[in-house]
């Protein structure tokens, strides 16, 4: 079947009170049964562009809007969302947000139920959708109960149930850590693939886009920057770091490895298999070293800032998160923090700030007893930054929010101005001063969360999670800044499931699963020790993977982090060349 | 501050599986009979049979004492107030003694003053008791499922599930906002009242702000699953929506006790106030 | 900027699945945070009875000025009904519903800039008020008009204020204006006071034939009620003035009825 089932002409949008078009000129037509990748960095319109095809824009949103956008024959504009709707299926990024009733099986019932689907049908059908994205059997349980990944497939589901034709998933798997994102991409490539149904898929995850994808589509600001297959799209790396995507990792490694395409391999490589067949086919004329890398070195004899000794932590409702973690941390360190969902990370550092008391054991900052602390004296020493940047501004402007601690601790008025200006100009944000929080893109948000804790000069900072939810520049320069903090000589902590973004930064790195510290060392050996990080239902970087396959074939020792130290270590021998 | 006191009880009983419509109709004899009945021994055993559904829907019983231990310094005030100057007051039990100043043998503790005071806390008490006994023992799809058979339009009975589902997580949101609070040296443990003020609008104007704008991907993702809030629609849990006999019984007593009541109280006087 | 090519279309109804004119989502979360607020004991006293006071009494004037007057008393009700069951400690009445209720549903008039929409809840206020003296009198006799009154004025205030052109028409215009300042704070002050009270009256009714306070401790409440009142209404005005601030600047789409 070749029919046509998304037509989109001359679409343009623009959102009321808004001046700037969400959406400009945007012409694309999409085939029944194909894999649709929509990329593009925050503020492209890729969600806009999806709210589009069920007609949520422009029928919600109000606005101005131009052109047409016809799915299964419907025009949207004529048709309201409740048609719409019942021919495609949409999944959002925050499982919190979509899931309202208090079942899983009413969940996935509730689309039913609002088309009038009689009851019999409807178990048939409910049960039927949750086989498909594999919960059958939980039909009883509360959403609440479900992991990230479960939550998603459980969105899955009820957009399922009413037999869409399409199926949009706004980055679904954002908010997810890997083991959740893993889950969701494959029941979506079973959408795709076994029940032929046609997705729509806005994500930064370049690694599975290249995997699954049958086309791409780059969004830049409202247009279409370009339309080309994965295995098309990812070699134009120039382009994608002008618009600040991330190829895959393996398509880097190789651009860099023969920028001309020499080698007789015309296109690099843009998934992990086709890499190892690459280095297979090459494999005569690939050279290795051992190659020394230079890390940053872990200050041996530095003064312990933060000390835990055996410390056990259940919740009130008998969940143990923590199982007898014992760590230092030495002034001036960075640590990075991974492992699994509810592997106990944020419960970890919340007990050096004493938002959390030890059921057991005993915890220390700066060699004192978390106990002797009150919050807000900790406050001082350790600056937490968790997740969501809005759930910690409470200011109408940006002065009062830095100033915001300062007022509370009692500082001077010149102190407080002396030192608004500093946090402000360190996190270059000056020019903002005045400005409602709310006016200001979440990149700058977050800058303000950082300007307002690093405004109380903590030695220590802790990053709960930084960089979920944002796109690549976003977390880049979140990551930038955390360097520029470590230079400065603070000691940081920085919480992740994105692994393939501290190379670079990070150079210590704990491995937590199940309340447990399972591994404890340098980023490097951690990185390879993948036996450990599959523990905790983490997958090395595509680099460590690729690197660790070669030394399966070949009797080397490689320790490559990133594409860039992979062309160190591997090499391909010119004379060899045809 | 946060302390969730209520969560579903899921152990069987028989008032557990009462028809929604039922309880309802509890809750709403509770919330009324108070007014009609001016008897502690009325409301003294209007508190009994709630107290036996209590027990026999097996909710934690901790609840209900931490509930009254929590109402002993209002109790206590309401004693001294009506005990003192109830306008019912006839016969003193206590006198305050010549010797204290200003108040000294003119002041004196009655017993009507002391009964009426027991019927504001049975008053008190019963509602409130009822309200968590009703929704701690129901399902909330059977909720929504009772409120729509009751003729109350499905965009209500729906709200009513969304922001009982809604509460834990803005729960999470206060707590987060709050922490955040705490770690830039807030200390509201150590602020004055009128200092606090403006502290309560810097929670919850975050926590509105955010939650407004959840609720609009929210809104966004309700209309994706096509809903239209019209009345036409089919139910998952159908057998939600059948009475049974015993329900129905329930249902004609609950009726009769009503009606009956307030008949009683005008043209018989039963359930006036005595003391 | 040039106009795109596209043809340029008409939508129709704009807004989504709404109840008064507010996307039914909006009521929801709206209602979750009245209910969750409930756990939270906020005040000194007893209004009415009940241990502890919630604090969502400071937000209902502002649900009504967001969500409008039918979607505002909606969430109100609903979530104080869920507050109740969820922390009964701050359950002050099975008729507690009526007072967050009357609140949004009077802001919400009032800021309609409709000419005579202020005046149906202003009429229920003054019956409620008028219908008070005897009411409690028929409990205590002893309660003589002068007690009433100077027990109830803030209540007669709020009355008199709302019923001055002047000060209605300045104070809705004032919240309507794009300028963010100490004007528009008196502004929803005055509106905010009037919701407060107009719902405080309401639910002293029902709330006193259940729980009704002897003639010698009325002094003792005159004062009380009178902070209460204020001091509630300020912390609306606060919360108020930061939610326009923001709700102006983000990508919220705005109910048809709200009043901001």
């Amino acid at each position: 079947m070749t029919e046509e089932i998304i037509v989109i002409k001359d679409l343009s949008y623009r959102y009321e009170r808004s001046e700037e078009m969400a959406l400009r000129e945007i012409n694309l037509r999409v085939k029944r049964g194909e894999f649709l990748a929509v990329m593009g960095p925050t503020g492209a319109g890729k969600t806009t562009l999806c709210l589009t095809l069920n007609g949520i824009v422009p029928h919600f949103y109000g606005g101005d809007f131009y052109g047409s956008v016809e799915v299964c024959g419907l025009d949207s504009v004529e048709h309201h969302t409740y048609e719409l709707a019942q021919r495609v299926g949409m999944v959002f990024e925050d499982p919190e947000t979509q899931l309202t009733a208090p079942t899983v099986a009413n969940e996935v019932a509730f689309p039913l139920e609002n088309v009038c689907v009689p009851a019999a049908e409807m178990h048939e059908r409910v049960a039927h959708a949750l086989e498909t994205v594999r919960l059958a059997g939980l039909d009883e349980k509360h959403p609440h109960q479900l992991s990230g990944g479960q939550k998603q497939r459980l969105a899955i589901a009820a957009a399922l149930a009413l037999r869409p034709s399409v199926m949009v998933l706004d980055e679904p798997t954002s908010q997810l850590d890997p083991v959740g994102t893993d889950e969701v991409f494959s029941v979506v490539r079973d959408l795709n693939r076994e029940l032929g149904m046609t997705i729509v898929l806005v994500s930064h995850a370049s690694e599975e886009v290249a995997e699954y994808a049958d086309r791409v589509i780059l969004l830049s600001k409202g247009e279409i920057a370009e339309a080309q297959t994965p295995q098309r799209f990812f070699q134009g790396v120039e382009l994608l770091t002008k618009h600040e995507l991330r190829p895959p990792d393996v398509t880097s490694a190789f651009a860099l490895l023969q920028p001309n395409g020499a080698g007789g391999i015309t296109e690099y490589p843009v998934t992990l298999d086709d890499a190892v067949r690459c280095c297979r086919s090459l494999k005569p004329s690939l050279r290795y070293r051992d190659v020394a890398h230079q890390d940053g070195e872990r200050k041996d004899g530095a003064k312990t800032v933060l000390q835990t000794r055996d410390l056990h932590y259940t919740y009130p409702d008998g969940t143990e998160a923590l199982r007898g973690v014992t760590l230092d941390v030495g002034a001036g360190e960075y640590v990075a923090i991974v492992g699994q969902n509810g592997g106990g990370k944020s419960t970890l550092v919340k007990h050096f700030l004493h938002l959390l008391t030890a059921t057991e054991g005993e915890v220390r900052v700066r060699g004192k007893n978390v106990n002797q602390y009150e919050v807000s004296d900790l406050a001082k020493h350790i600056g937490f930054i968790s997740q969501n940047p809005d759930n910690q501004i409470f200011s109408d402007t940006v002065e009062k929010e830095v100033s915001f601690a300062l007022k509370q601790l009692k500082y001077s008025k010149e102190e407080i101005e002396a030192r608004v200006t500093d946090a402000l100009r360190q996190m270059r944000l000056e020019w903002a001063i005045e400005r409602h929080p709310l006016s200001l893109s979440k990149g700058d948000r977050s800058r303000i969360v950082v300007a307002a804790i690093l405004a109380m000069k903590p030695e220590i900072l802790i990053f709960d999670e930084p960089t979920t939810g944002q796109d690549y520049a976003g977390s880049r320069a979140i990551l930038e800044l955390t360097q520029e903090l470590h230079e400065a000589g603070k000691t940081i902590i920085v919480i992740t499931h994105h692994l393939y973004l501290l190379p670079g930064y990070a150079e210590r790195l704990l491995v937590m699963g199940k309340g447990k510290l399972l591994l404890d060392t340098d980023l490097r050996s951690g990185f390879y020790a993948t036996e450990k990080l599959n523990e905790s239902f983490l997958t090395a970087p595509q680099i460590v993977q690729l690197a660790k396959m070669i030394q399966e074939e070949a009797p080397v020792r490689l320790r490559p982090l990133t594409a860039r130290e992979f062309t160190d270590a591997v090499t391909i021998k010119q004379e060899a060349l045809p | 501050m946060t302390t969730t006191y209520v969560t579903r009880t899921d152990k069987p009983s028989f008032f557990g599986r009462l028809d929604v419509r039922v309880k309802l109709l509890i809750l709403f004899l509770a919330s009324t009979l108070i007014f009609v009945w001016q008897n502690v021994f009325y409301l003294g055993a209007t508190l009994g049979v709630l107290l036996l559904l209590v027990v026999n829907a097996k909710i934690d019983l901790g609840l209900i004492k931490r509930l009254f231990t929590l109402m002993i310094p209002f109790l206590g005030i309401v004693f001294f107030v009506q005990g003192f100057f109830n306008p019912y007051g006839v016969t003193p039990l206590f006198t305050v003694p010549q010797w204290v100043p200003l108040i000294g043998g003119d002041l004196a503790l009655k017993w009507e003053g002391v009964v009426y005071a027991g019927l504001i806390g049975l008053r008190l008490f019963i509602p409130l008791i009822a309200f968590p006994l009703v929704v701690m023992t129901t399902d909330v799809n059977d909720l929504v499922v009772g409120l729509v058979r009751l003729r109350i339009p499905f965009k209500i009975a729906f709200i009513f599930s969304v922001a009982l589902r809604f509460v834990p997580l803005i729960f999470s949101e206060i707590n987060s906002i709050m922490d955040a609070q705490r770690l830039r040296g807030l200390a509201l443990e150590k602020m004055s009242f009128f200092r606090r003020i403006p502290v309560f609008a810097s929670l919850l104007v975050p926590l509105i702000i955010g939650s407004l704008m959840k609720a609009q991907t929210l809104d966004v993702a309700l209309q994706s699953k096509a809903f239209s809030g019209s009345y036409e629609r089919t139910f998952y849990n159908e057998n939600a929506m059948r009475l049974k006999p015993v329900d129905v019984a329930l249902i004609i007593l609950g009726l009769l006790i009503f009606f009956g009541s307030i008949i009683t109280r005008i043209w018989l006087g039963w359930g006036s106030f005595v003391a | 900027m040039t106009e795109p090519i596209g043809e340029k279309r008409e939508t129709k109804d704009v807004g989504g699945v709404a109840i008064g004119g507010t996307p039914v989502a909006y009521v929801a979360i709206m209602a979750a945070i009245v209910a969750a607020l409930a756990f939270v004991p906020a005040s000194i006293v007893v209004g009415g009875m009940g241990q502890g006071w919630p604090l969502h009494d400071a937000i209902h004037p502002l649900v009504g000025l967001i969500l409008g007057p039918i979607a505002g008393p909606i969430a109100s009700g609903i979530g104080i009904l869920v507050g109740n069951a969820v922390a009964p400690h701050t359950n002050i009445g099975p008729w507690s519903p009526l007072m967050g209720m009357m609140s949004a549903f009077a802001v919400g008039m009032v800021v309609q800039r409709r000419k005579y929409y202020w005046l149906v809840p202003w009429i229920i206020t003054v019956v409620a008020h008028v219908i008070y003296y005897p009411a409690v009198r028929s409990f205590d006799p002893d309660i003589s008009f002068g007690l009433w009154l100077s027990n109830v004025f803030t209540v007669t205030i709020a009355l008199i204020l709302i019923a001055i052109p002047q000060v209605r028409n300045w104070a809705v215009r004032t919240i309507h204006e794009e300028t963010i300042g100490l004007s528009m704070a008196v502004a929803l002050f005055v509106v905010f006071f009037f919701g407060s009270t107009a719902g405080v009256q309401l639910m002293w009714i029902p709330s006193w034939f259940a729980a009704p306070w002897p003639a010698d401790v009325w002094p003792v409440l005159i004062p009380i009620i009178a902070l209460e009142r204020t001091v509630f209404s300020v912390v609306g005005t606060l919360v108020g003035l930061g939610v326009i601030r923001a709700l102006r600047r983000s990508s919220f789409v705005k109910p048809k009825l709200a009043g901001y």
